[in-house]
């Protein structure tokens, strides 16, 4: 996938804008994080009788406008949302060299740009596994998310120099499933990210 | 990744733990309000009371909280699937029309009244003596809870961040840098006295008071116990009136054992006045809160605890001595306060 | 900051967001000087940026007596918070013109120099239109407004309404009994009881610091009984929980006096001295045997006894102890009058016993109070075995009957030898000892000098008081002192109690009040409402009463001359008055031309008044607690912040009000005014008079002189002073000062032990300051015999409200002191956040009610609605709604008082005899409450 090249400022952060339209997307197909990777025994005794990360896929379009880098997201959520958990997205980037399927492990985490409905901007977190995260300071990491007719849009827009590993990855937490932590829907593979 | 935890710090080890003695709580909420004006005032923790007391039976606080899973099983030793408390059901930390009431010129039509919707209203103390049975054997008594700082903390192995910390002397504390609001803690404390802050988007607890125990001052729900009902100290201090009533006159005893949690915090069961017969004689025999729902609340050996108690009072009523009743009774009130006995309006303050 | 142990461990990860909450820059002592009774816990007030920002107990009181448990650490959920008030949503920060009808809740921001020439000009129209004295106040009991209060009304000659008849804490059977109703322990002395019934008190609630000495006791040996109608949280650590139907606890106490009797385990040493029981009652009559009727002379209050051994002996007024004279209990005697003819005696005692056993054998106790015969057995001998302490609160006495129950509670201890030792007694109230705080304002000026001259000729008034009678001791002269200044209109120059010392100009049981200008005439002429034992109708005894000048001087104010200015200066009339607004609001309100409120916070009562005036809260000004004999110390409140917004104390907001009276005056060529007692007030001087040329005004400097005149008075110990106090907080007090209340304890202050009441009269057989000179049991007051109340009986609750089918009971609450902090949001956190009433199952399920549902509770008087709470701990046909909620938490500002119809007891206007004469806070007509009459059904949701 080309990371588009807009210029003049266009409003990319934006995840309804026009500008978006013009930009090529690409649908990946989605799973559940094994439920054998969750964390810790707790998250896998509790869920080890629920379905999870059920969401089927999500598409990914990806902008830069020469100074940032503008990841959009995109996917269906036709249930109604949960008083308790948000539905929520990633960008994941293998920086750390970790698997995509287990956002990271201990030795070897991934980079992650997470977004959550409800909470103003993104956070920029290194993730050792699913759930097992850190946040990074001072990304200055930018995010915001609409959804409009049964679709979730959301756009991070964070330093360039996140797509150098060259693939980006996804992950979707379905609020009204109280989906959160490591469990989460994630791209079979990592979707590869060409500079224009 | 802590950001903190760089002060002169001096708490000792061995785990505290706190005694309730059920026997002298009065349901007055001191604790309650001395710990919610103490730590969580702030906006997002308007429905947090970390120290909380309910009415028993009762559904209590969140509401059916003893029906909600977590914990561990004893047989396996594996983590229950638990449920994670809802805002519904905690409830409380309402916006009120002072102003309208006040100002509004509704002449009365207008009356100061919580702005929220009345379906499933709850609150922290919603079922406040309400109780069980029938009248005139109708019971109820009072039962304070905090964060039980469990041995064998579930919360702590829940957390995929590991933000919560069993630490050296036993109190379980989070970072909150850490914490990403997920929430497993709170699914997997059988006690449910874990709170989310929905504008910070972290868990919270009851800290233990550990800036006052640093400073060698008891918490403020032991040193603002009006009733005298709570003790603090060290299990492992043989002299601690903690460790006489638990390990050694087992007059104390965990809530809810059955959950698997070892927790440390520990409760005198309640005697209870005398049933009723039909013809409204006094049944000596029969305390009004069935024993049964003490059983079910502080496990089989709240028998013999009552029975101590029972005897204890026999003897001292002939006229015998009793040091597990001067225990409970606390000539001087610094006995309940473990080592911690600092007066914290004589620390230097901090300008 | 100090640490206290060696062993070094860093919390990890703990955030520091946690110790920076727990910060502060400045500690000072605090307590919260309203009338939280007992109150008086000393807390620390931690400030941060010059605000206050929590308050914690001290804890730091010692050990009083060994082996018993010390007081710490004396606080509740409310004092806990009471710095979440001092900037809460309810607090006033400026002063505040109504400026759409009263009571419609539209409000400008003024000035306060507008507002105060607004009020001052309306004090003028009043003056010139009907004199100073329908310038009105309610008095309050809130220690930091008793002071600037009265001494503003004794500086204008304006007129106050005694507050205890207002909210009816006066245990008026106690009164009928000891001549006294204030018999208090120490609360640490109820450690030593080795039976505690918990009796019309519901200490759970109402005694939070304190409650722990109970169970303490318990622990320590004793057992607990509560009895009660409702399972009420105070059964909790009870070992027995007496059900007993709603008011008819005479029935039940008389009961367990007939057991002592018959089972002749009566203490009759304690009976035959302690009491009036021995005395010679004529049997033609039914009237004691008198000195005149045996001597043709004499006095008219002397009494007999019969000596098995020598016959006729007249009672010892002086003393009470029999040295070794068995007076005769039972037995008809024949005695000679003065005149010739023979009339048959009995000791009163028989009179009792047949009394009792006639009506109140545990079997016919049970038919009217449904307590089994075998408690009352089991319960009577515990309590004649062993040493017993009745936990009294203010609920006996909101009964119509309560002094029924109150006599009946008496009897119990005199029966059984219960006063007068350790863990003993009655629980009532009292206030006093610190005396300094009224010399100090009203001594001629400031320094010792003037002190000395207050305290001698204080002295020697008592002196020529106890020369018109030696038997006379201190005690009973200093309530004849008190009465005789209470005639001396304008002219109050008693000294020390705390509640009407200050209360200047003319003071008035508030009875006449509601009787002329508040429209109870009719509601106590309701015979529906009534007492059915009366003889003759409401409006016959009442002006029985007044003909015979029993309430001279008192009756005020009169139908001629209406209130015309009413300043409400931390007090809530329209809610604590029973029958509220209902009643006030049509009848009262058009009168008042004036209606001013200072307060901190915003009231019912200020919610229709024309101004609302900001004061600074307690822990804005220098102040004390009241103190009580309960913990026997003075508790400093020490100004921790400036007063929010433009808030001022309220002995400037007087101070200034009396400024602005002058200026308008002046401006209106006025120079001076005639007072009650006739004296010209000149209007340029009352500023000068009220400050004590501004010495009053400096708070730091009026608290010193206070604390040393207490010293000085010899209440305090020598060298106690503003600056001692600030380091302490508290001080014990040595010697109970001259007030009434402190002297009636009649007992010596001990450093190291328990304050236990009345062991002057057990010890040193001081006699009571009664009729009677004896705990008086046989009241031969014609009204008392003409309501077959000479004996204390039982009687059936009125029908007050009207013929419905529950009782509604009430008491103080948990949640906040009077209404003082329902708005604190914290405290709203901890219940259901608004009103509710208390409705059993059984009742709720006939009217189709459900948990939390909205209820309108209805009687002949008015309704009100409500959430209701469904509980088994409520008995069927009771249903209770706890006191103290704010009227403006209700639909339509209406709350639970506007049901009560504030039925008086007719025979509280007696008077002529002895000690039924009124004292401020003593002897009047009090209002009931409990049981009224109503019943209830679901109301409309969505009602506002």
């Amino acid at each position: 996938m080309k990371i588009a090249k807009i210029s003049g400022g266009a409003s990319l952060a934006d995840p309804t804008a026009s500008a978006w339209a013009s930009v090529e997307s690409v649908t990946v197909p989605l799973q559940p994080v094994p439920l054998d990777a969750q964390p810790t025994s707790y998250i896998r005794e509790a869920w080890a009788g629920r379905s999870y990360g059920k969401t089927a896929q999500a598409s990914v379009a990806a902008a830069t406008d020469g100074q940032k880098l503008y990841v959009r997201l995109s996917w269906k959520d036709d249930e109604r949302p949960n008083k308790e958990f948000q539905d929520a997205v990633a960008a994941v980037f293998p920086d750390g060299g970790g698997a995509l399927g287990t956002l990271g492990d201990a030795e070897k985490p991934v980079a992650v740009w997470f977004w959550e409905n409800g909470r103003s901007g993104g956070n920029s977190l290194t993730s050792h596994g699913p759930g097992v995260v850190r946040k990074d300071p001072g990304s200055g990491l930018a995010a915001a998310g609409e959804l409009a007719g049964g679709s979730w849009n959301v756009v991070f827009g964070g330093p360039l120099a996140a797509a150098r590993s060259g693939r980006v990855g996804v992950a979707v937490w379905n609020g009204s499933n109280d989906e959160r932590g490591g469990l989460a829907a994630v791209s079979r593979d990592w979707v590869s990210l060409e500079q224009a | 990744m802590s950001t903190n935890g760089t002060g002169t710090v001096s708490t000792g080890s061995g785990q505290l733990a706190w005694v309730f003695d059920l026997n002298k709580c009065i349901g007055c909420q001191t604790c309650s309000v001395a710990c919610k004006v103490l730590w969580t005032r702030e906006s997002g923790e308007e429905q947090q009371w970390w120290c909380s007391v309910n009415t028993q039976p009762g559904l209590g606080t969140p509401k059916g909280w003893e029906s909600m899973g977590g914990g561990i099983d004893v047989a396996t030793g594996k983590p229950r699937a638990g449920h994670q408390p809802t805002r519904e059901e905690f409830g409380g930390g309402w916006d009120f029309n002072y102003y309208e009431v006040f100002y509004g010129g509704t002449a009365g039509k207008a009356h100061l009244e919580p702005q929220a919707p009345r379906e499933n209203r709850w609150a922290m103390n919603w079922d406040e003596d309400q109780g069980a049975g029938e009248w005139p054997n109708s019971y109820y008594f009072y039962l304070p809870r905090i964060c039980n700082h469990c041995t064998n903390p579930v919360c702590v192995s829940a957390c995929p961040t590991g933000a919560l910390v069993k630490q050296e002397d036993g109190l379980v504390l989070r970072d909150e840098d850490v914490c990403m609001g997920d929430r497993f803690c709170m699914e997997a404390c059988p006690y449910k006295k874990i709170y989310f802050n929905y504008e910070r988007h972290v868990a919270q607890q009851c800290i233990g008071c550990f800036p006052r125990i640093e400073a060698g001052v008891a918490p403020a729900c032991v040193r603002q116990c009006p009733g005298r009902a709570v003790f603090i100290g060290r299990l492992s201090d043989e002299d601690s009136p903690v460790h006489k009533l638990v390990n050694e006159w087992k007059v104390a005893l965990p809530m809810h054992a059955e959950y698997g949690t070892r927790p440390n915090v520990y409760y005198v069961p309640p005697m209870s006045p005398a049933r009723l017969k039909e013809d409204m004689s006094i049944d000596t025999e029969n305390p009004r809160i069935p024993n049964e729902y003490l059983e079910s609340l502080f496990g089989p050996d709240v028998h013999t605890a009552l029975g101590t108690l029972k005897s204890e009072m026999e003897k001292v009523r002939g006229g015998g001595k009793s040091e597990i009743l001067s225990t409970l009774i606390a000539y001087h009130w610094t006995e309940l306060l473990g080592p911690f006995t600092q007066d914290p309006a004589e620390l230097t303050p901090v300008s | 900051m100090t640490t206290t142990e060696s062993s070094e461990q860093i919390y990890t990860g703990a955030p520091d967001l946690y110790r920076k909450r727990w910060e502060w820059d400045a500690v000072y002592w605090g307590t919260h000087c309203v009338d939280c009774y007992p109150g008086n816990c000393p807390m620390r007030v931690y400030v941060k940026d010059g605000i206050v920002w929590r308050e914690e107990q001290a804890g730091t009181f010692g050990t009083i007596e060994p082996g018993v448990p010390d007081f710490n650490p004396m606080g509740c959920q409310k004092g806990a918070s009471w710095s979440q008030s001092l900037y809460g949503p309810d607090r006033l920060l400026y002063p505040l013109k109504r400026v759409g009808e009263r009571g419609e809740g539209k409000w400008n921001r003024v000035s306060w120099d507008d507002a105060l020439s607004d009020i001052a000009d309306s004090m003028i129209d009043a003056i010139q239109e009907n004199g100073p004295q329908t310038i009105c106040h309610e008095g309050t009991p809130e220690m930091a407004t008793v002071a600037p209060t009265g001494k503003f009304f004794s500086t204008i000659g304006g007129h106050g309404l005694d507050l205890n008849g207002s909210i009816n804490d006066f245990s008026i059977g106690l009164y009928e009994t000891f001549g006294k109703f204030s018999p208090v322990s120490s609360a640490d002395d109820w450690f030593n009881s080795e039976i505690v019934l918990i009796w019309n008190m519901n200490p759970i609630f109402t005694r939070i610091p304190f409650y722990h000495f109970i169970q303490e006791a318990r622990y320590n040996g004793a057992e607990v009984i509560n009895i009660s109608p409702d399972v009420n949280p105070s059964h909790l650590h009870a070992d027995y929980q007496v059900p007993i139907n709603g008011g008819t606890d005479p029935a039940f106490g008389l009961s367990l006096v007939q057991v002592m009797m018959a089972e002749n385990i009566a203490h009759w040493k304690f009976l035959r001295e302690q009491t009036d029981l021995g005395y010679l009652v004529r049997l033609d009559t039914k009237r004691y045997l008198r000195q005149g009727d045996v001597e043709g002379k004499g006095r008219e209050d002397q009494m007999y006894q019969w000596d098995p051994a020598s016959g006729l002996k007249l009672a010892d007024r002086g003393n009470l102890f029999l040295r070794g004279v068995e007076v005769a209990m039972e037995g008809v005697f024949d005695v000679t009058l003065a005149d010739g003819s023979t009339v048959q005696v009995t000791p009163a005692c028989a009179l009792l016993r047949a009394h009792l056993d006639a009506n109140f054998t545990p079997e016919k106790q049970q038919a009217i109070t449904g307590v089994h015969p075998e408690t009352i057995r089991m319960i009577a001998r515990k309590v004649a075995a062993k040493k017993t302490n009745i936990m009294l609160g203010y609920n006996a006495s909101k009964f119509y009957h309560g002094d029924l129950i109150e006599r009946a509670m008496a009897l119990v201890l005199a029966a059984s030898g219960n006063w007068g030792r350790k863990g003993t007694g009655i629980r009532c109230w009292a206030a006093g000892m610190h005396d300094g705080q009224f010399i100090a304002t009203q001594k001629p000026g400031p320094g010792a000098a003037n002190t000395e001259i207050v305290l001698s000729s204080r002295d020697a008034a008592l002196a020529a008081i106890k020369q018109t009678d030696p038997t006379m001791t201190t005690e009973i002269a200093v309530r004849m002192l008190g009465q005789l200044q209470q005639k001396m209109q304008g002219r109050n120059l008693r000294m020390g109690d705390g509640e009407s010392a200050g209360s200047g100009g003319t003071s008035s049981p508030p009875a006449f009040w509601w009787y002329w200008q508040a429209g109870y005439d009719k509601r106590w002429n309701n015979k529906d409402w009534g007492d059915d034992s009366m003889a003759r109708t409401f409006d016959e005894y009442f002006e029985e009463a007044l003909s015979k000048g029993w309430w001279d001087g008192m009756d005020r104010p009169r139908p001629g001359a209406e209130p015309r200015v009413l300043i409400e200066c931390g007090g809530n009339m329209l809610r604590r008055t029973r029958g509220g607004k209902t009643a006030l609001l049509p009848n009262l309100w058009p009168k008042l031309k004036m209606v001013v409120t200072i307060d901190f916070r915003i009231s019912q009562t200020a919610l229709y008044a024309d101004y609302v005036l900001p004061a600074a809260q307690h822990y804005e000004k220098v102040g004390f607690h009241i103190p009580t004999p309960h913990l026997m110390n003075l508790t400093f409140s020490d100004k921790a912040a400036e007063p929010a917004g433009e808030a001022r104390n309220e002995w400037d907001i007087y101070n200034a009000l009396l400024e602005k009276l002058a200026e308008r005056a002046a401006a209106r060529g006025l120079t001076e005014y005639t007072d009650t007692a006739g004296s010209k007030r000149r209007y340029a001087d009352l500023a000068r008079i009220y400050s004590m040329d501004g010495f009053l005004l400096d708070e730091d400097r009026l608290a010193d002189e206070q604390i040393r005149d207490s010293a000085l008075a010899g209440t305090l110990p020598m060298g106690t002073n503003l600056r001692t106090l600030r380091q302490k907080g508290f001080v014990r007090f040595i010697d109970w000062g001259l007030s009434p209340m402190a002297v009636a304890q009649a007992s010596q202050i001990l450093p190291n032990e328990t304050h236990v009441p009345f062991r002057d009269h057990t010890e040193r057989g001081d006699p009571f300051p009664t009729y009677a000179r004896r705990a008086q049991f046989y009241i031969d007051h014609p009204w008392f015999l003409e309501a077959k109340e000479e004996l204390p009986t039982h009687k059936a609750n009125p029908k007050m409200g009207g013929n419905y089918p529950l009782g509604i009971t009430s008491g103080h609450n948990r949640w906040s002191i009077h209404t003082m902090n329902q708005a604190n949001k914290v405290i709203l956190g901890t219940h259901r956040g608004e009103p509710n009433v208390i409705v059993n199952p059984d009742d709720a399920a006939a009217r189709g009610v459900k948990d939390d549902d909205l209820i309108r509770i209805f009687n002949d008087v008015s309704s009100f609605t409500s959430r209701a709470k469904v509980a088994p701990n409520v008995r069927p046909g009771q249903i209770i709604s706890y006191n103290g909620w704010a009227g403006f938490q209700y639909t339509d500002w209406s709350g639970e008082n506007e049901i009560e119809p504030g039925m008086v007891k007719w025979i509280g206007f007696a008077g002529g005899y002895g000690h039924l004469q009124h004292l401020g806070t003593e002897w009047q007509p009090v209002p009931s409450s409990r049981w009224t009459r109503c019943d209830f059904e679901k109301a409309t949701e969505g009602e506002r």
